[in-house]
């Protein structure tokens, strides 16, 4: 099969006669026929402007498993605003301890948030070991994201917090975090629930995909106890 | 030359005139092609062996289409329709091999 060898040029030439081989009867039909196959394979393969191409070739296994997600999706959101008109209603009846509770757990929220105090929890340890430098800021920018979407209350890339403000940048010496510049292995360290956060860093197309194509060696841990002890100064304004 | 011709010209039709496809024929549409496509390999190989009939490869080209759809309606009234269409194809797919084949040996001779 693989070997076929290279057809003869008579052979060629006897195809083309066939090709234009004219049968005694008139050729409509076969040209009808044709057409019809034409336009079938145009009715299946072309797809009216609009529709969602992806749900109407994606498996009932698939369907059911978004239906799901969605559904999922929607309890928790629900929950979430359930416990959001509570806590509203309880403000509003003005009851001040739990007032001042909700403001607590409010200005500890924002502080994990702003990075200026350290966080202690359980989390995901990643180590990229990248000598060839392969790894860039964008590939960290993503990981930063994913992370943040997968529920890292604080994440570490190296020796920095990565807040609000943190920028990742490519120099000729390697990657450059808000100023500082990263050695290699780079660490990221993200507290979150671990088996979501590191679920999230093993998708297909994900951060550990990404970094093991361009060739550099992934590896993360969870643990129940990660701490984060850098923190950006407080600044006031 | 026809064949080609026909081809094209449905092609653009499906492209400029762009009917939708009822619902219920969706299913067959895939089926009703593969059936198509195995009538046409055929008669390419009775082209190439010299026995083309336009009557019987008109004949072959609907009967394989319509029986094919009709045994995929019969399994989804009998509730086994997706393991139907599969079996179709799959037996579809094999004929059109098995022709391939043979215009390949009586092309090139391997």
């Amino acid at each position: 099969m693989t070997d076929a060898p290279e057809p003869a040029a008579a052979n060629i030439g006897e195809v083309l006669r066939a090709l234009a081989y004219q049968p005694s009867r008139p050729h409509i039909m076969i040209g009808a026929l044709f057409l019809l196959l034409g336009l079938l394979i145009t009715l299946a393969v072309v797809r009216p402007d609009g529709e969602v191409d992806e749900w109407r070739v994606a498996r009932t296994e698939d369907l059911v498993q978004i239906l799901d997600d969605l559904g999922e999706r929607q309890v928790r959101l629900e929950a979430e605003a359930q416990r959001l008109s509570e806590i509203e209603r309880d403000l509003r009846a003005g009851s001040t301890a739990e007032a001042l509770a909700e403001a607590r757990r409010q200005l500890e929220a924002l502080r994990v948030m702003t990075g200026t105090t350290p966080v202690v929890g359980p989390g995901l340890e990643i180590e990229i070991t990248d000598p060839g430098d392969a790894v860039d800021s964008a590939v960290l920018v993503n990981a930063v994201q994913e992370l943040r979407d997968a529920g890292a209350e604080a994440i570490q890339v190296g020796d920095t917090r990565v807040v609000v403000d943190t920028w990742f940048a490519d120099t000729d010496d390697g990657i450059v975090v808000s100023g500082q510049p990263l050695s290699d292995p780079i660490t990221i360290r993200a507290i979150g629930d671990p088996d979501t956060l590191a679920a999230a860093v093993s998708i297909p197309g994900g951060l550990a995909e990404s970094v093991r194509t361009r060739g550099a060696e992934f590896g993360s841990a969870t643990s129940p106890e990660l701490t984060i002890s850098v923190t950006v100064p407080v600044t006031t304004s | 030359m026809i064949a080609i011709i026909g081809l094209l010209v449905g092609i653009a039709v499906g492209i400029l005139w762009h009917p939708v496809v009822p619902l219920w024929m969706e299913p067959y549409l895939p089926i009703a092609i593969v059936a198509a496509l195995d009538a046409v390999v055929g008669g390419f190989r009775a082209l190439i062996q010299k026995r083309f009939d336009d009557r019987i490869f008109a004949v072959s080209f609907l009967s394989n289409v319509f029986i094919a759809a009709l045994l995929v309606f019969i399994g989804d009234q009998l509730g086994v329709g997706a393991q139907m269409s599969t079996g179709v194809v799959v037996v579809l797919a094999m004929r059109i091999f098995a022709n391939a084949a043979a215009i390949r040996r009586s092309l090139f001779r391997a």
